[in-house]
């Protein structure tokens, strides 16, 4: 009995061992973190997290990274006030068990701020408006459309993402709605997004096909150009209406069939006509 | 990864999968004569008519455009490329789920208001069919709700699905899918899971040999026009054509 109890026990920790396994905390930061967050290179859609570890405590900082919301929810003041900071922009749930946070935490506070780093991008280097032509916009809302594949073959935009443009098909509305993301997280954010995501959904379409540079920047210029032109227009697209007018009108076609067949369906029992 | 997660997500399509094979098989096995639809047409075509054809012309329909967006999800999204042939795909998919929905409430309501029917009916019947009506009416709450389905279906779904079958579960984009679209996928695996215990095994004895069995030709060995109307008594002989 005991041999069969040890046996069980030893065959678990190997089938579980994957999923209890800690992920290194750079691998982690770059997976989850850099869509959002820098260390030392100033806000993103998120804070700087440059000496995080010593602004607040390790065990606030897991459970935020777990459920920001729910920590939120529960009353926490410190939260809602980095919630309230940051516009307001939810951070995404992650599925990250507490030493993996704590790794993470250990490679942000060993890559805290080194002031003498060259490498940073400043926003005019990712995002230029000056610098655009119609030209980008057009190819970047073809990108975005799917009209024009992505190089790496990666799922175009509007699969789940809506961009509300006339002349333009209404997109996806599993996710966000993209019309005037600038304004919501910046070029910088949009940009830390595209090329690196954070949502499992987008990571499966992504992740081993991720954009070109030059994509990058198209994709940039037509939300750009999404943004600025409902800045001064509304547009409000009746998407819904005409794919309900349109699934009525094939409905008919259908029971139409199903009336024309009906006339060679056998009515009655063999033996059974009239006279 | 919350148990919810974990219990809905992995553990119950295992559950199913082993269910459905292990389940077939046996009964199969165990009372092969009761493995079909147990046919309940009996004089009533006309009622039926509505019912069971709408249903199970929509339901192949349907469940073949899951398949082939399971199997091969980037032609899906090579078809979806332009947004005309989009837009014919969603409409043709959501007037597939509006015809199996209307045939199914169809049957559904035949099969609870005829006496004679009730007295064959079960209860898993009754049970597989309001599931049934549900995970359909999900599924175009899902498909009207969340554009573009067959799109993110290949590019959200189609790798946990593959994950599943492939037995190293990835359930990262599931978890995050809005709580409808996660209901109408549970929904889909307790289905998955009765089959077995339901006439739905009807599916897997379709008699395909019919296809290319040779024809029967049927000779009536009477002369139609003696045989009477049903209204007057028979004088010549007691017609036997069946």
């Amino acid at each position: 009995m005991k041999r069969k109890i040890l046996l069980l026990t030893v065959i678990n920790i190997i089938v579980f061992s994957p999923l209890i396994a800690q992920g290194g905390g750079e691998k982690i930061f770059f997976e989850k973190c850099t869509a959002c967050h820098t260390i030392g290179e100033g806000k993103r859609v998120g804070p700087d997290l440059a000496n995080v570890h010593q602004r607040r405590e390790q065990n606030w900082i897991v459970k935020f990274i777990q459920s920001s919301q729910s920590l939120i929810k529960s009353g926490d003041s410190l939260a809602a006030a980095v919630f309230e900071e940051n516009n307001k922009v939810i951070m995404p749930d992650q599925p990250l068990n507490e030493s993996e946070i704590k790794s993470v935490i250990e490679y942000i506070s060993t890559n805290s701020p080194d002031p003498n780093n060259p490498n940073i991008r400043t926003p005019k280097q990712i995002f230029d408006p000056t610098a655009i032509t119609q030209a980008d916009i057009d190819r970047g809302k073809k990108l975005f459309e799917g009209t024009v594949k992505f190089e790496n073959g990666g799922a175009p935009c509007i699969v789940c993402h809506n961009v509300q443009l006339p002349g333009m098909l209404t997109g996806g509305t599993l996710a966000k709605d993209l019309t005037v993301s600038f304004t919501r997280l910046s070029p910088a954010g949009v940009d830390g997004i595209i090329r690196n995501p954070p949502f499992p959904a987008m990571v499966n379409s992504f992740a081993n096909k991720p954009l070109a540079d030059q994509e990058v920047k198209d994709l940039l210029a037509f939300l750009y150009y999404s943004d600025d032109w409902n800045l001064y227009q509304n547009f409000s697209g009746n998407g819904n209406i005409i794919f309900l007018a349109v699934s009525i009108f094939g409905l008919n076609i259908v029971f139409l069939f199903f009336l024309w067949r009906w006339r060679k369906v056998k009515k009655h029992s063999v033996n059974f006509f009239r006279i | 990864m919350t148990p919810f997660n974990v219990i809905f997500f992995i553990a119950l399509p295992y559950a199913a999968l082993l269910m459905f094979f292990v389940g077939t098989i046996y009964r199969y096995k165990a009372t092969k004569f009761k493995f079909s639809s147990l046919s309940s047409q009996f004089l009533e075509t006309r009622k039926l008519y509505w019912g069971s054809v709408p249903f199970h012309w929509g339901i192949l329909f349907l469940f073949f455009g899951h398949l082939i967006a399971f199997l091969f999800p980037s032609s899906i999204l090579a078809w979806n490329q332009q947004p005309v042939r989009l837009i014919i795909l969603e409409v043709s998919a959501f007037v597939g789920g509006v015809v199996t929905l209307l045939g199914l409430i169809n049957l559904f309501y035949r099969r609870l208001t005829d006496a004679r029917l009730r007295k064959v009916t079960s209860l898993i019947d009754i049970l597989l069919e309001a599931l049934l009506i549900t995970e359909i009416f999900l599924g175009l709450w899902v498909a009207f709700g969340y554009r573009w389905g067959s799109s993110w279906f290949a590019t959200v779904l189609s790798p946990y699905l593959k994950s599943i079958f492939t037995f190293s579960p990835n359930i990262d984009a599931v978890v995050m899918l809005p709580f409808i679209i996660q209901l109408h996928i549970i929904l889909a695996f307790v289905i998955f899971l009765i089959i077995p215990f339901t006439r739905l095994v009807h599916v897997l004895v379709y008699p395909l040999s019919y296809l290319w069995r040779p024809y029967q030709k049927v000779i009536w060995n009477w002369d139609r026009k003696q045989i009477r109307s049903t209204q007057t008594k028979w004088t010549i002989h007691k017609p036997r054509n069946n």
